[in-house]
């Protein structure tokens, strides 16, 4: 089932969580929401769900209008990210309780749940209460009992964000195969960018309530639309200076007007000097990895971030408070929309 | 025994010291009284007073009129919780409040003002038109002010706690309000409302000062059990007074554990 | 959605009921009550000598009582929380059984253990003492039936919070007494003031078990509960009413405090 949001707004007392989203969601997509705390990725996540209702705008499913209708009849799936598991009901009772309100009998009840057990390879625990499990196994009866009575739509919140980070890595291997089973239209939200990257097929960037990006994970990682996106998706060092005849100029005054971007691993690193390059000096030295990471300062005390190979830094010998030169190889300008 | 490190020794030894002998003065040696006083009937006449007609009238009375009342409370108590946690309305934090007066407000006085208002002269009396004191109905009807707060004070903070998901996990599974409630709410406040439930009955059957202004102490029916311990003491019939405290203090022990047992098979869960 | 205000209406209704009938009315009939024989009456009530040594005595007993179990309330909760030992659970049964326990046994247990014939009875007249019959007999009932309060306040708290802080304390070098007072009492002390509140409530209105140790003699062992109960069988029903708005205006204060109390408390918390 497609979805499609028009325009939603949402306010919460004097704060405004949702302004203006729109994108469109195609059949047996996984999209993730991305973005800080506070970027109203969970508020949008509720109002497609039917747990709030926004203020304007339409959510349509399939074309259909569903945004006035009560969230028990949307035949969706949400998973909540503290699971919100019945305690007092067993784990094949969960899963199966969509199935039971909905006066399916017991023998096909029993029949999907076993299903689903498979599925989530936990049947050898249908019988025991949510108490008696992890946090990795209550995660997957979550999504068992979300996925019990074949919802159009699956809603995840933050589903792995009260795990560990082993169990949370295997559950996102585990999420993505299983999807590409499943095939339902999913939509997650988390503020890991990492995990967004690995599991979707596009993901929607959130900013103070409003769509910053909207991608594969490639195009938004290797093309931001703004500041934001990149600074967002990892470690970037700001610089004044222009374009010149393609090239990148770095100045080390602000008086210069383009702000330039660039990424830690987009420097050329030198121990002479030469044109364009810029001085500074090594502060500190992370070498415990096959990226090595620097930190510098340049000589008006800008702090630089720059990652080498561990083989370039070896070859070149870098040791802390050494003076090398600096040039940047690739950098990113945005400029701004004029309006005639 | 594990103890803090980061009090000396001489304060955790009296820390244990002033616990034990505090408690084996005020409650352990006069509790043990009853058994030993109890002790001094053979078990011929201790079956005599203890169980003899009248007495068991009184224990009947205590126990079916504790039962009622807590009944009563455990419905308007649970419906009471409920709008107090869930609604807001004008005049709520007043009705919060006057749920404390029962257990703020002496027994005596409560005995004596219901006592008052449904005789025949009372303003309830006269409403109703035949009069309620002076029978079982007055004692249930004052046992139920008396143990009113605990159903209500147990399941508010449970409540009050509940996490809203876990309805909105119903809702999203499709679950109308009705069977949201019955399916998930319900069980969820299960524990607390037994135990509001049990601690209203307990108050109930020990109940005394509030109860003899009422129900008109008639023997072999509205006399209550407390009541005939106290017209043994005023005979100093110490050891059939104590006879029949046994027994209530029996009741009220067993009470107790079932409540114990309660509180740890929710910590489990 | 407009099946739901309907039940919310419903229920709203229903718990004003609930409560209108068993609360409120009978509270406004005790105002009517006290006051229908009019005010000369009612302070006549109020200020005679006997109701003033009533409420003597109490105090008396409350400025006895509960000093005391505040002390050993902070002192076993103190036990519970922080100690670990087997036998825990007989103790937290023990605490909660003046609780479920009738008044009236609570009173019966101090007369066979203190009173004339009671086991202690014989030395106490040669040490030319009463207990049972006087005043120290309706403290020492009162201090059974009031001591769980304070420790049923106070533990909660103290197993809530851990005692991390004590701990870090301990590190930094303070001794037990310090530790207590600069970090233990600031964490427990809204748990105290209500648990004292509660207990003087319990004891200014503590019927059953003081009306059998005291023998309700007048003028002197009369506590207001008793007067009350003496004039109402006087057939003085009025001013039993009267002396009566006395514990009920206590008890409204009372529950005043335990608003007030919440209120700071939530306030120091944000």
């Amino acid at each position: 089932m497609s979805i499609e949001i028009i325009n939603i707004t949402k306010k919460f007392n004097s704060h405004l969580a949702l302004e203006g989203v729109s994108f469109t969601v195609e059949e047996g997509e996984l999209i993730s929401l991305l973005g800080p705390s506070g970027s109203g990725k969970t508020t949008l996540l509720r109002i497609l769900a039917g747990l709030e209702t926004p203020d304007s705008g339409e959510v349509l499913f399939s074309k259909q209008n569903i945004t006035s209708i009560p969230v028990m009849e949307r035949n969706i799936g949400f998973v909540f990210q503290h699971y919100a598991l019945f305690r007092h009901m067993t784990v094949e009772e969960n899963i199966g309780f969509s199935l039971k309100v909905k006066g399916v009998p017991k023998k096909e009840r029993a029949k999907r749940v076993n299903e689903l057990l498979e599925l989530v390879q936990l049947s050898s625990l249908s019988k025991r209460y949510p108490t008696q499990l992890s946090g990795g196994q209550k995660q997957r009866v979550a999504l068992a009992r979300a996925l019990a009575s074949f919802p159009k739509v699956l809603l995840l919140d933050e589903p792995f964000g009260a795990l560990d980070a082993n169990v949370r890595k295997d559950l996102r291997r585990w999420l993505r195969n299983l999807h590409k089973e499943i095939k339902v239209t999913s939509i997650m939200v988390t503020h890991d960018q990492e995990e967004a990257f690995e599991v979707s097929d596009r993901v929607v960037i959130l900013n103070h309530g409003k769509l910053e990006q909207i991608g594969t994970p490639d195009e938004i990682f290797h093309h931001p639309a703004s500041p934001f996106v990149m600074k967002f998706l990892g470690n970037v060092n700001i610089f004044h200076g222009r374009i010149e005849s393609g090239q990148a100029k770095l100045s080390l005054e602000s008086s210069s007007s383009t702000q330039l971007y660039i990424r830690p691993h987009d420097w050329e690193i030198s121990l002479q000097k030469e044109e364009d390059f810029i001085e500074s000096t090594i502060e500190y030295i992370n070498a415990a990895s096959s990226v090595v990471k620097i930190d510098l300062k340049t000589t008006n005390h800008q702090d630089l971030q720059v990652d080498i190979p561990y083989e370039k830094y070896k070859d070149m010998n870098l040791k802390k408070g050494m003076v090398v030169y600096l040039k940047p190889k690739e950098a990113r300008v945005f400029v701004e929309d004029y309006v005639i | 025994m594990n103890s803090p490190i980061y009090y000396s020794k001489k304060i955790k030894f009296f820390i244990i010291f002033y616990t034990i002998v505090y408690l084996v003065i005020i409650v352990i040696i006069p509790l043990s009284s009853i058994f030993f006083k109890s002790s001094e009937l053979n078990l011929e006449k201790f079956f005599s007073i203890a169980f003899n007609l009248r007495s068991l009238y009184a224990y009947k009375l205590s126990f079916l009129s504790s039962l009622f009342s807590a009944f009563i409370n455990s419905i308007f108590g649970l419906i009471t919780a409920w709008v107090l946690v869930r609604y807001d309305f004008l005049g709520k934090k007043f009705f919060d409040t006057i749920i404390d007066f029962p257990i703020a407000l002496p027994t005596a006085v409560a005995g004596l003002t219901f006592g008052n208002l449904y005789s025949k002269e009372g303003e309830m009396g006269k409403l109703l038109g035949f009069q309620i004191s002076y029978t079982p109905i007055a004692v249930v009807i004052v046992l139920t002010f008396v143990s009113l707060p605990f159903v209500v004070r147990s399941i508010q903070p449970v409540l009050e706690d509940m996490d809203l998901e876990l309805e909105q996990a119903a809702a999203s599974l499709g679950a109308n309000p009705i069977q949201t409630f019955f399916y998930v709410t319900l069980p969820y406040l299960f524990p607390a409302w037994l135990t509001g439930f049990i601690l209203s009955f307990a108050r109930g059957i020990g109940e005394y000062g509030s109860v003899i202004f009422v129900s008109g102490n008639i023997p072999y029916f509205t006399e209550i059990s407390p009541l005939l311990v106290v017209m043994r003491l005023e005979q100093f019939d110490y050891a059939g007074a104590s006879a029949i405290a046994l027994v209530l203090l029996t009741f009220s022990f067993c009470l107790l554990v079932l409540l114990n047992i309660l509180e740890n098979w929710t910590k489990i869960k | 959605m407009k099946s739901s205000k309907l039940v919310k209406f419903f229920l709203i209704g229903i718990m004003i009921l609930f409560l209108g009938i068993f609360v409120v009315l009978p509270m406004i009939s005790l105002l009517v009550n006290a006051f229908k024989e009019g005010l000369k009456v009612y302070f006549n009530a109020i200020v005679h000598p006997e109701t003033l040594h009533a409420l003597q005595l109490n105090l008396i007993v409350a400025v006895f009582s509960i000093p005391l179990n505040l002390f050993f309330g902070v002192v076993c909760a103190i036990l519970i929380s922080r100690f670990e030992f087997r036998a825990k659970n007989i103790l937290l049964t023990l605490i909660d059984l003046p609780f479920s326990v009738s008044a009236v046994i609570s009173g019966l247990i101090f007369i066979l253990v203190f009173g004339l014939d009671g086991w202690l009875g014989k030395w106490i007249e040669e040490k030319g003492f009463q207990v049972i019959f006087a005043t120290p007999g309706i403290v020492l009932a009162t201090i059974f039936v009031t001591f769980p309060f304070i420790v049923r306040e106070v533990l909660p708290v103290l197993e809530a919070s851990g005692d991390e802080e004590e701990q870090a304390a301990f590190t930094l070098g303070a001794n037990s007494l310090q530790i207590f007072y600069y970090i233990t009492l600031p964490k427990i002390k809204w748990g105290l003031l209500y648990g004292v509140i509660l207990s003087t409530a319990r004891v200014m209105g503590e019927y059953g078990a003081v009306s059998l140790v005291s023998g309700h003699i007048s003028g002197l062992t009369d506590t207001l509960p008793l007067r009350i109960d003496k004039l109402y069988n006087e057939y003085q029903v009025t001013s039993a009413f009267a002396v009566s708005t006395i514990l009920v205006g206590f008890a409204f204060v009372t529950l005043m405090l335990k608003l007030f109390i919440e209120q700071l408390k939530r306030k120091s918390h944000s």
